[in-house]
């Protein structure tokens, strides 16, 4: 188990620093931030001036050793576009929003998907199956920005039960939570139901009803612990993509997310910060990967890590 | 009688018809006696065997009439609750292939308590005692030990002797035993079958054995009931069955048995393919693949008839004779 846990984090180090070594240069290929941040008419002493100050006069591979020097250091740079604040204090103000609002919709997106998946598998064919699947073809063509401008047209702006956006108070949770919830929940049901039906005819289920097992149990002791497998990989990897990539939900909102701090980095070729955010969603990533290993290694003895 | 079945059917509605899978099956089976059922795949064994848990998969399968006495109590009558007692409690099945029968996500000890807890309300210490005794007594050596293994850290042998000890955990009346050794090889085949011989006479539990494989049918079963397309064609005692076949289905089938003395070089089959249970011809289904057939075999259904004590077929050619020969006796 250790050794597995190491090697996994070996990998985890290296697939970061590649991940960050080519997104150093790709940003670079974007353009010269420098002409983000100075009205047309000034001179190009001036901007030189400013590359100079922020370093970009250096060679790239110099530019890329001190990357990676600062990075040592636990130091992502400073943002070009917030002046004078660093990356890790933009980061910081941002990713506990990000975590709270891909955790509520990963919870409630579970809470809907799972049982409606497993009954749409053992109803199959029926009523209840079609309302299951009509919901999550719904939940998963339904594009976010539409979803939220509903919400918030109805909710909002006629009930006025919910605000219209910003994160102040539990309250302002619930709709973009919805929104994106509903958007998660559809493959992870769809997920659901087929790897039900799968398990749902296996002997062991057989044997299970054969043993005098009651119905509930055969569902969920017996098959949906072997149906589990897929979904659990499926839902930490929509999850960690969640964390930094809401970007239409926390836009609709007015969240203040990674996904939002990411987009106008993009859009203003703010490098640090744009890598400083990639690290941090790259390592999210990475860590929900690892535990979806361990969670196998529980519902699948088959698998073990030991080697 | 531990076991009555009388004209048990079961249905499969599918999208192409309604498939007739047990067509009016009957019989009958004692405490302490083996009933071999035995018939090509696709004959309707598996699924009679299902129905007597009714445990046929609805909502295409139902179980359409008929009935099932078990110690005299009409098991088609009893409620899913009342059916479920009976479960793993007075009948039990085992499944033909041990390594997907059991559950991957369990330990064995999980696996085989989950049975006791069920039935005898047994938990704890209790619990733990009983579930080494019945591991034990399928032969399973060290079986503490074996308690935390799970089912791919075990021999295919030994998983079906797991799937034994499940069955045998709370000391059923009925066991049906589902082709439990298709797919272990000769020698574990041939210690199971012992096993299950020497466990029925200590239970004295009546066992009907589902396979194809005539050679365990001889050495294991009183009786036999050879099935096609659904129904029963032939039964009787092992030896009138072997000795005496009177179905030529069966007479077919006993031809296939490669045999010592024979010095035919190839393997015998039944020749031509079973019939699909969704359109079967209006007279004798296996009228298409006789080679004894006559005009009135693609007519008309035969009625049973009795060729010698207990023995009784579906055929024309023993309804005639044996209509004529009955006042003569």
């Amino acid at each position: 188990m250790r050794r597995f846990v190491l090697a996994r984090l070996a990998q985890a180090v290296v697939s970061i620093f590649v991940l960050i070594t080519v997104l150093f240069f790709l940003v670079r290929l974007t353009g010269d931030p420098v002409e983000r941040m100075i009205p047309p008419q000034v001179t190009e002493e001036v901007a030189n001036d400013l590359k100079r100050a922020y370093g970009l006069d250096k060679p790239l591979i110099v530019q890329y050793g001190v990357f990676l020097g600062g990075l040592a250091t636990g130091d992502l740079g400073t943002s070009l576009y917030f002046r004078g604040r660093t990356v890790s204090e933009l980061l910081s103000l941002r990713i506990l929003p990000s975590l709270e609002l891909s955790v509520f919709s990963m919870l409630f997106a579970l809470l809907i998907a799972l049982p409606l998946g497993v009954y749409a598998a053992k109803y199959r064919g029926r009523g209840s199956d079609y309302v299951a699947r009509i919901f999550s073809i719904l939940g998963g063509a339904a594009p976010s920005f539409l979803v939220g401008l509903v919400m918030l047209r109805i909710f909002s702006v006629q009930l006025q039960w919910f605000p219209t956006g910003g994160r102040e108070g539990l309250l302002s949770v619930v709709l973009p939570t919805f929104t994106l919830g509903w958007f998660v929940s559809a493959g992870i049901m769809r997920l659901t139901r087929s790897s039900m039906l799968e398990s749902l005819y296996g002997d062991y289920v057989k044997l299970a009803r054969i043993k005098g097992v009651r119905e509930s149990v055969v569902i969920w002791k017996h098959a949906f612990k072997n149906a589990a497998l897929p979904v659990i990989t499926y839902a930490t990897v929509i999850f960690a993509a969640v964390i930094g990539g809401a970007i239409v939900t926390e836009y609709v909102f007015a969240w203040p997310g990674l996904g939002s701090l990411l987009i106008r980095a993009v859009i203003q070729r703010d490098f640090p910060v744009i890598q400083g955010a990639v690290i941090l969603i790259g390592s999210a990533f990475v860590l929900c990967n690892f535990l979806a290993d361990l969670a196998y290694a529980w519902i699948n003895p088959k698998i073990r890590y030991t080697r | 009688m531990l076991l009555e079945v009388e004209d048990l059917r079961v249905q499969f509605h599918t999208r192409r018809g309604v498939v007739k899978a047990v067509d009016g099956v009957s019989f009958s089976l004692d405490r302490g006696e083996t009933l071999g059922l035995v018939g090509e795949s696709g004959s309707g064994k598996s699924v009679s065997c299902m129905a007597l848990m009714r445990l046929v998969e609805a909502p295409a399968g139902r179980i359409v009439g008929g009935s099932v006495r078990l110690d005299g109590e009409e098991l088609l009558d009893l409620s899913e609750r009342e059916m479920r007692q009976i479960r793993g409690g007075q009948i039990s099945l085992i499944l033909q292939d041990p390594l997907s029968s059991l559950n991957p996500g369990y330990t064995v000890g999980n696996q085989v308590a989950e049975a006791i807890r069920i039935h005898q309300g047994l938990r704890g210490r209790a619990l733990r005692d009983s579930v080494v005794e019945i591991l034990s007594q399928v032969g399973i050596p060290q079986a503490e030990r074996r308690l935390k293994q799970y089912p791919h850290q075990m021999s295919g042998g030994m998983r079906q002797r797991v799937a034994g000890a499940i069955a045998l955990s709370c000391r059923p009346s009925l066991l049906i035993a589902d082709e439990p050794t298709t797919s272990l090889d000769a020698t574990v085949q041939a210690q199971y079958l012992r096993l299950l011989s020497e466990l029925q006479q200590e239970f004295r539990f009546g066992m009907i054995f589902v396979t194809h494989d005539l050679g365990i049918v001889a050495r294991l079963c009183d009786r036999v009931a050879v099935m096609y397309a659904g129904r029963i064609v032939e039964t009787g005692s092992t030896r009138q069955i072997f000795n005496e076949p009177a179905h030529p289905y069966a007479k077919a089938l006993l031809a296939t048995l490669p045999s010592l003395e024979s010095r035919k070089k190839r393997l015998l089959t039944v020749s031509g393919q079973p019939p699909l249970a969704i359109d079967l011809p209006p007279g004798c289904s296996f009228a298409p693949r006789c080679p004894e057939v006559m005009d009135v075999c693609r007519e008309e259904f035969p009625g049973e008839a009795t060729t010698g004590d207990l023995h009784r077929v579906l055929c024309w050619l023993h309804s005639a004779s044996a209509e004529m020969s009955l006042p003569a006796r």
